[in-house]
């Protein structure tokens, strides 16, 4: 009652009342007047808060000149703070006059790290924490945050496989873990284990929104990476475990913006960019295609062969039927767009501070009918009622579409895919052409996502250093998958749509109780218990019905009911979790933490819900030793170690521990789940009800758990002008997720069980220099990080039996997800090359008959002489690994005056990739040994390759003959594992600060900040690889061509904040 | 001022207080998670409607298991070698009496679809037997029981005659633990279970519910033909003649189509001939699509050519049969009505000699106006009258009783149209099993009459002069007639072994 009479009569007005009333309360008891100027090195500095330590109460902040003037007494300590430089302290002792000049702080690392538990302090966290603040991170153009971390921060490997606007890439921190829970969920693109991201405190994880998720787009993309303050990466297990069940696999930190005490800014900030047309899949055209295939023929052909078998295709070069020259490629990549608006007000007085961001991000893609467009609005507020008691609230609001080509999913996106492309030669009619690049036209493909956060934490302190919080977080979002095509374009030549709609919801409230006392000067605590609760509903509505009657309705509507199919769904996840979580320092030198953690999920049955995270961690602050000190080079110097355990839930459903009936479900082959069929729910026009045979539950399933050992050292040195940290880890995790086989006869093909293990171990280095002394007018400073990282498998089901999913291999003490195939030494270039039995002095045979000159050179593992995969004649093995060894990122940061230029270069090494793309497109003409189908299909110019041509050659690859059929060009063969390592120059930026005491009219129009920006992502890619691009491959490290291309954008900017 | 702070405290106080205990309430309840989007063994089981669901889910389960590969096809009609194929060795290696059947070996080889509709079955027996007579309506309760076992025993029937010994498990699997590996029973031990589980379920059942359930479920006729059929396999023929005729004398119930009306039994349920039948009506939304990819295709884009019914796949259908021995095998002085009824005569050059198959033609077209998007919504016939009559003639002979089984079987010839057979003993034995082929072709009975009689009277001579292919002696003792078991199965569970004449084989 009394808070809504509050709230009507405006809480901002009241509080400006109170903050007066105080102000003047203590300006009667002052005796001085204190004035002064602030400057940084370029000169006078507007808008520098001064307050006095201690006093919440008193705060200015300097004029146009960097002038204040405020009362203090004689025992005060004024303090001069600004974002983006070190603050400064300096105390009164009678003085009325104090220049102050800050300077730009280094990193612009904040000194705390916000949890959403506790706030860590940097200096004293005893964990192995990545960071980069909104500096490294802005004015990028890129629809997602987790885009921008490639190459940053130590430990966190991003690898971008899709360069489509709006969709997820993968970010894994100290390793992959992941492996698919049965073979048919293996998906090449989503083979990442995934960490916990944690937003303003609210937890949100891949696998929470990806369940119900109609569109794809990655959930990231639904915050605005200019209203990002800073980004924390908890890699060890001693800070992830305050985050228990979910932490597994790292944690990520994500601070919006928030309003500082000072004078209201508004900034306004906008960058246009172009997007360059990519680089096509190497393709020959018309004529070069014609002699190419024509070369091949007569190469390869014997007499016989070119008298009968050369298609009509090539020969008939003045047949206007085939004597085309269309570069299909090309009509569908464009040149995109890239642009970008925010507009932000921010301040604060001691009594509320506030930010207040709003965004427009648009792209669009090179891929026509691709793109993403987003509207964002971020909003945090926080009001100080009294020193006691303290409300911090967040809101974020966005809403993005996506527009995703031809099809659904990553892939897809193309009508005419770059790997299995049509020969040129073929004539292309204008109502062809219209076919393949109209439907972009007249379909409609549209993702909308709508997400909406709200969180706010009322803290009251208490006593003698306690405080007690209480904190509700709202998050509710919205997919909505619309899809139709008209008539023309089906195969049953009926107008077909979709519409399907998902809605996520979730609250989480949380109790904690902090301690945080110095007893007795040197001891140090800092304790909190927490209660937690969270609670998630996921819902979603399907619809979709062919037949409907006009092409210009894009909806489902108008459709028989025999047509029409739909269903909704519903599930839901709590959680509830305690924690407990202790800090000890003695004189900020040794330093102990200690977290425990409980969560009990739904997602596990009643034997097996509670799950336990402990983690103890200890530091040693040896700069802050007297021993140290006296040295004067070292500024800081921190050990640390820890152990902790976390876990994972991400593998099991919300409902799969049920052995669920499924209502409606009467499939059988012809009538089940596929494009445009109904399957069958009923059997005789009854409804029919079945248990979910693929899988029985299992009560003892449990958690997936990762046990972490972690020590590190941090150091600054010289002055700040060097700082390294070095970390060493190995994290075993245990108990994976897999489907096992169980006896067939019970009806259950699989059951869920806790049966894989996977260990990281690695290494990571991070130095952040400054070449030059801070008078140089000049500016250079680089940081460099690189981490090593091995993954292998440590446990596998049915007593370590190796896996195979698809084309990927699991055994134990590999790599995870190796490549499965035939072995291939090169070519047979010459009689020694050819298997020959040493008892018959037979020459060896393959399935695709006997081996001869020009053939991939197969290795025969199980020495039969013979090379197949049949049953007990396999040569096929494992081999490769697509996990890269090294990753890292090299910045170099130059400034002079008020020009800055930085260029980050990401690099990853030790990997080996399968050119797909090349084995693709070979094998459309090649598989069959029919010179027709070479006709047919497009040819890659293999001008470049060293393929066996004729007896004497030394060729690499194998004879590139139409004749021959040897399906020598499937793709699972060592031969087209290439390198994979690569460094990309990454992202260039070159500014302009305008300097607004130079220039007078920047005063008059009250123009605090004006920087003029340029940028160019993606500059330029080093590598041995012979495709288009060695980083887009998939999760098992094969290269698509038809996947989207990672391309290069050229951006404009203009920042101005008044 | 102070009166507001005191006031925060208070209300700080008061709703922490009732978040905490309102969290904890709801906590409790939320971490149990009810599931509600499906329903699970706890919940369900309350009513009829449940039942008569779960029911359906074990009709919807078999019908999955007959059309896998279309594997009632593969494997009943294939090997008897009426059926051939263009469409490379692949197709055609069934039919010489090797049965890898690559391509089509996930329906052919493997049991878990059957053990599928065993296991709902299981399900159905037990938890309606535990169910109160108060929830279901007169006679509903034992009906349903009596669906369940006679499901059970037709799976278990046709999983012993397509391999023989088979694990048995009459109890339902509701959690992992209970998953515990067991070996096989001997193939007379599930027969005897087939038996008795039939003959539970025509106790249950009764004649008249065929009617009720338009003889696409179970009824007393549907048990005892199954009991019929059950019986010759195991050699017991006087049996055979007793369950048969219980059938052919309910003729207030079962009666042959008239001559020229056989095709009805596959569009029409309720034909008077059918006892026991699988639909797939489009109307019901449950007819099949062909999805480009024909080992997974239902039989009518196997076996109907795009002469007959446009949009199919194939021209002269990917199975056809040679117009040489159709005409030999329904030769006759007067003309068989079945000839025209059951085959396709093309018109076109070379497809004049292939014949495509008539039997599976009722085909639905989502889009009328061009006829695009085909739909088959043919019936698959278990058990008809036709079958039972000959199958007494079969019974009757071995019996010695040469003159009745020619009665028996000349019902079926007359309605046919053409003349009375004649002969006994061995001759007429072949010529009854002939009968069957030119009555039932395509039906899925023909390769398991010639695996009963040659078993039965212990002559394996009848497969080299009924079909493309001899058996010899050696696979003959091996039993080499069943089907092989997939790897998966084996490498699985060690206590399972390959079929004796398949050991090291595929």
């Amino acid at each position: 009652m009394n808070l809504k009479l509050y709230t009507r009569r405006g809480g901002l007005k009241l509080a400006w009342v109170m903050a007066f009333t105080l102000l003047s309360v203590m300006t009667a008891l002052a005796q001085l007047k204190v004035t002064g100027k602030v400057t940084d090195k370029n000169g006078p500095l507007p808008g520098v808060t001064v307050h006095i330590k201690g006093k919440s109460g008193v705060a200015t902040s300097t004029n146009q000149n960097g002038e204040y003037q405020m009362s203090a007494s004689e025992n005060d300590i004024l303090m001069f703070r600004m974002l983006g430089y070190d603050s400064k302290e300096v105390a009164v002792k009678g003085k009325t006059r104090i220049d102050i000049k800050l300077t730009e702080s280094e990193n612009g690392l904040n000194e705390v790290i916000v949890t959403g538990y506790k706030n860590l302090d940097r200096k004293k966290s005893t964990s192995a924490i990545s960071s980069i603040t909104a500096k490294d991170i802005e004015n990028l153009p890129a629809a997602s945050l987790d885009v921008l971390l490639q190459g940053k921060l130590s430990g966190v490997n991003v690898q971008n496989f899709s360069g489509q606007p709006g969709v997820k890439t993968s970010l894994v921190v100290r390793g992959n873990t992941k492996i698919s829970a049965s073979s048919d969920g293996f998906d090449g693109d989503n083979l990442y284990s995934n960490p916990l991201y944690v937003i303003d405190g609210i937890p949100i994880s891949d696998d929470e929104v990806r369940a119900f998720d109609q569109t794809g787009t990655n959930f990231l993309a639904s915050l605005n990476p200019n209203d990002v303050e800073s980004v924390d990466i908890l890699k060890d297990a001693s800070s992830a475990a305050l985050y228990g069940s979910r932490a597994a696999n790292g944690v990520v930190l994500i601070k919006t913006k928030r309003g500082k005490i000072g004078s209201p800014r508004f900034s306004f900030n906008t960058y246009q960019g172009v997007v360059a047309k990519p680089q096509e899949v190497s393709t020959l055209i018309g004529a070069a295609e014609r002699r190419q295939k024509m070369d091949l023929i007569y190469n390869y052909g014997n007499d016989a062969q070119i008298r009968n078998n050369i298609p009509l295709m090539l020969t008939d070069s003045l047949n206007p039927a085939f004597n085309n020259n269309n570069d299909y490629q090309n009509l569908f990549y464009q040149a995109g767009a890239v642009h970008n608006y925010d507009i932000s007000a921010s301040g604060g007085t001691d009594a509320v501070n506030y930010r207040i961001g709003a965004g427009l991000y648009d792209e669009k893609g090179v891929v026509i009918n691709t793109g993403y467009k987003r509207y964002s609005l971020n909003s945090n507020v926080g009001i100080i009622f009294s020193k006691k008691l303290e409300l911090i609230t967040s809101l974020r609001a966005s809403t993005g579409k996506r527009l995703v080509g031809k099809g659904k999913g990553y892939r897809n996106v193309f009508a005419v895919s770059p790997i299995s492309m049509p020969s040129s030669l073929l004539a292309l009619s204008e109502k062809d052409r219209s076919s393949i690049v109209d439907p972009y036209t007249y379909q409609r493909n549209d993702n909308i996502n709508t997400d909406i956060s709200a969180n706010g934490e009322l803290r009251y302190s208490f006593l003698d250093g306690f405080r007690f919080s209480t904190r509700g977080a709202i998050n509710y979002s919205t997919g909505k998958f619309d899809y139709a095509s008209p008539a023309t374009l089906n195969k049953d030549e009926l107008a077909y749509a979709e519409s399907n709609y998902s809605q996520y919801r979730k609250y989480i409230l949380t109790n904690n109780l902090l301690w945080v006392k110095t007893i007795g000067q040197k001891h140090n605590v800092n304790a909190s218990i927490a209660q937690e609760f969270e609670s998630r509903r996921n819902e979603a509505i399907y619809l979709s019905g062919k037949g409907i009657p006009n092409d210009n309705i894009q909806v489902v509507k108008g459709v028989s009911s025999a047509n029409l199919k739909g269903y909704s769904d519903l599930s839901t996840y709590a959680k509830l979790s305690y924690l407990a979580s202790a800090h000890y320092d003695y004189d900020s030198k040794y330093l102990f933490d200690v977290v425990w953690r409980a969560d009990a999920s739904s997602r596990f049955g009643k034997n097996n819900k509670w799950g336990y995270f402990p983690s103890v961690s200890m530091g040693w602050l040896a700069s802050e030793e007297d021993f140290i000190k006296k040295l004067g080079w070292i500024n800081e110097l921190k050990l640390r170690g820890s152990w902790g355990r976390a876990g994972d839930e991400s593998s099991i459903g919300d409902v799969d521990r049920y052995n669920a009936y499924i209502s409606g479900n009467a499939y059988y082959p012809g009538a089940d789940t596929q494009e445009n069929v109904t399957p069958a729910t009923t059997y005789g026009g009854v409804t029919a009800i079945i248990p979910n045979y693929n899988g029985i539950t299992n009560d003892n399933i449990t958690w997936q758990q990762s046990e972490e050992w972690n020590i590190g050292v941090d150091a600054a040195l010289f002055g700040g002008r060097l700082s390294a940290s070095i970390d060493a880890y190995t994290r075993s995790t245990t108990g994976q997720m897999l489907r096992i086989a169980i006896p067939e006869y019970t009806g259950y093909t699989s059951t869920f069980t806790n049966a894989a293990g996977v260990r990281n171990s690695g290494l990571e280095f991070t130095f952040n220099g400054k070449i030059l002394p801070e008078t140089s007018a000049f500016q250079w400073n680089p940081s460099l990080n690189f981490s090593f990282n091995r993954n292998m498998v440590t446990e596998l089901p049915n007593g370590n039996r190796d896996l195979y999913y698809g084309n990927a291999v699991y055994v134990v003490g590999k790599p995870l997800n190796m490549y499965f195939g035939y072995l291939v030494d090169g070519v047979i270039n010459s009689e020694s090359d050819l298997i020959t039995n040493p008892y018959t002095g037979a020459v060896g045979g393959s399935k695709w008959g006997a081996l001869r000159l020009g053939y991939p050179k197969w290795r025969d593992l199980n020495g039969d002489y013979f090379i197949s995969d049949n049953t007990g004649q396999q040569d096929q093995s494992f081999f490769g690994d697509p996990n890269p060894f090294v990753t890292g990122g090299f910045t170099n940061y130059f400034s002079y005056k008020d020009f800055s230029l930085q260029v980050l270069t990401t690099f990853t090494f030790g990997r080996d990739i399968m050119n797909n793309t090349l084995a693709q497109k070979l094998q459309n003409g090649l598989f069959y040994g029919n010179p027709e189908d070479l006709a047919r299909a497009s040819i890659t110019d293999v001008s470049q390759y060293n393929y066996w041509r004729q007896p004497g050659d030394h060729a690499t690859l194998p004879a590139l003959n139409p004749f021959m059929g040897l399906y020598a060009w499937r793709t699972n063969q060592s031969l087209f594992m290439e390198p994979g390592w690569y460094i990309r120059i990454k992202n260039v930026n070159l500014g302009y600060r305008f300097n607004a005491q130079k220039f007078k009219w920047m005063q008059n129009a009250k123009i605090n900040s004006l920087r003029l920006y340029s940028n160019i992502d993606n500059l330029h890619i080093f590598q041995k690889f012979s495709g288009i691009d060695a980083e887009r491959v998939d999760g098992q490290g094969y290269d698509y061509g038809d996947g989207y291309p990672l391309p290069t954008k050229f951006t404009f900017g203009v920042q101005v904040e008044f | 001022m102070k009166i507001y702070r005191r006031k925060y405290k208070t209300l700080v106080v008061t709703l922490t207080l009732l978040i905490l205990i309102g969290s904890t309430f709801s906590c409790k309840k939320d971490l149990d998670n009810e599931i509600k989007n499906d329903t699970y063994g706890n919940t369900f089981w309350k009513s009829q409607g449940d039942v008569n669901g779960a029911v359906a889910g074990a009709y919807g389960l078999f019908r999955k298991s007959l059309n896998q590969n279309s594997c009632f096809f593969i494997w009943g009609d294939a090997p008897a070698g009426l059926f051939y194929s263009d469409e490379g060795t692949l197709a055609t290696d069934v039919n010489n009496g090797s049965f890898t059947v690559p391509y089509w070996n996930e329906g052919a080889h493997n049991w878990t679809n059957w053990y599928r509709v065993i296991d709902a079955s299981n399900l159905v027996i037990e938890n309606v037997n535990r169910m109160s007579d108060d929830l279901f309506t007169d006679g509903a309760k034992k009906a349903y029981l009596g669906e369940a076992y006679f499901l059970r025993a037709l799976s278990y029937f046709y999983m012993t005659r397509v391999w023989g010994d088979l694990p048995l498990q009459l109890t339902a699997t509701t959690s992992a633990d209970q998953a515990k590996l067991i070996g096989r029973t001997e193939a007379a031990t599930i027969l005897k279970q087939v038996i008795s589980d039939a003959q539970k379920a025509s106790s249950l059942l009764t004649f008249e519910s065929a009617t009720a359930n338009q003889r696409r479920r179970a009824s007393k006729g549907a048990a005892l033909a199954l009991l019929a059929h059950a019986s010759a396999w195991g050699n017991d023929y006087p049996k055979t003649v007793i369950y048969a005729d219980s059938i052919i004398n309910k003729q207030d119930l079962f009666r042959l189509q008239p001559t020229g009306t056989i095709r009805n039994v596959f569009k029409d349920a309720t034909a008077a001939e059918n006892i026991f039948v699988i639909t797939a009506k489009d109307a019901e939304n449950e007819s099949s699509a062909y999805t480009n990819y024909i080992f997974t295709a239902n039989v009518a884009f196997l076996t109907v050519s795009s002469e007959q019914k446009p949009n199919m796949p194939y021209v002269k259908g990917y199975y056809f049969s040679p117009k040489a021995r159709i005409d030999t095998l329904y030769k006759d002085i007067k003309e068989d009505t079945r000839r025209k009824e059951f085959f396709y005569d093309s018109n076109v050059g070379t497809n004049k000699e292939k014949l495509s198959f008539k039997k599976y033609s009722d085909i639905a077209y989502k889009n009328t106006a061009t006829n695009s998007d085909p739909r088959a919504e043919s019936n698959l016939i278990i058990f008809r009258l036709a079958d039972m009559i000959l199958l007494k003639a079969e019974a009757l002979n071995a019996l010695g009783k040469d003159a009745d089984a020619l009665n028996s079987a000349n019902l079926i010839r007359a309605r046919a149209g053409v003349s009375d057979l004649t002969g006994a003993g061995f001759v007429l034995r072949k010529k009854i099993l002939q009968e069957r082929q030119r009555e039932l072709i395509g039906e899925g009975q023909n390769y398991f009459d010639l695996v009963r009689v040659s078993v039965n009277t212990n002559d394996r001579n009848i497969f080299s002069q009924l079909s493309l292919w001899s058996m010899d002696q050696n696979r003959f003792n091996q039993k080499g007639y069943l089907w092989p078991i997939a790897n998966s199965i084996l490498n699985s569970n060690r206590l399972i072994n390959q079929n004796l004449w398949w050991m090291g084989k595929i």
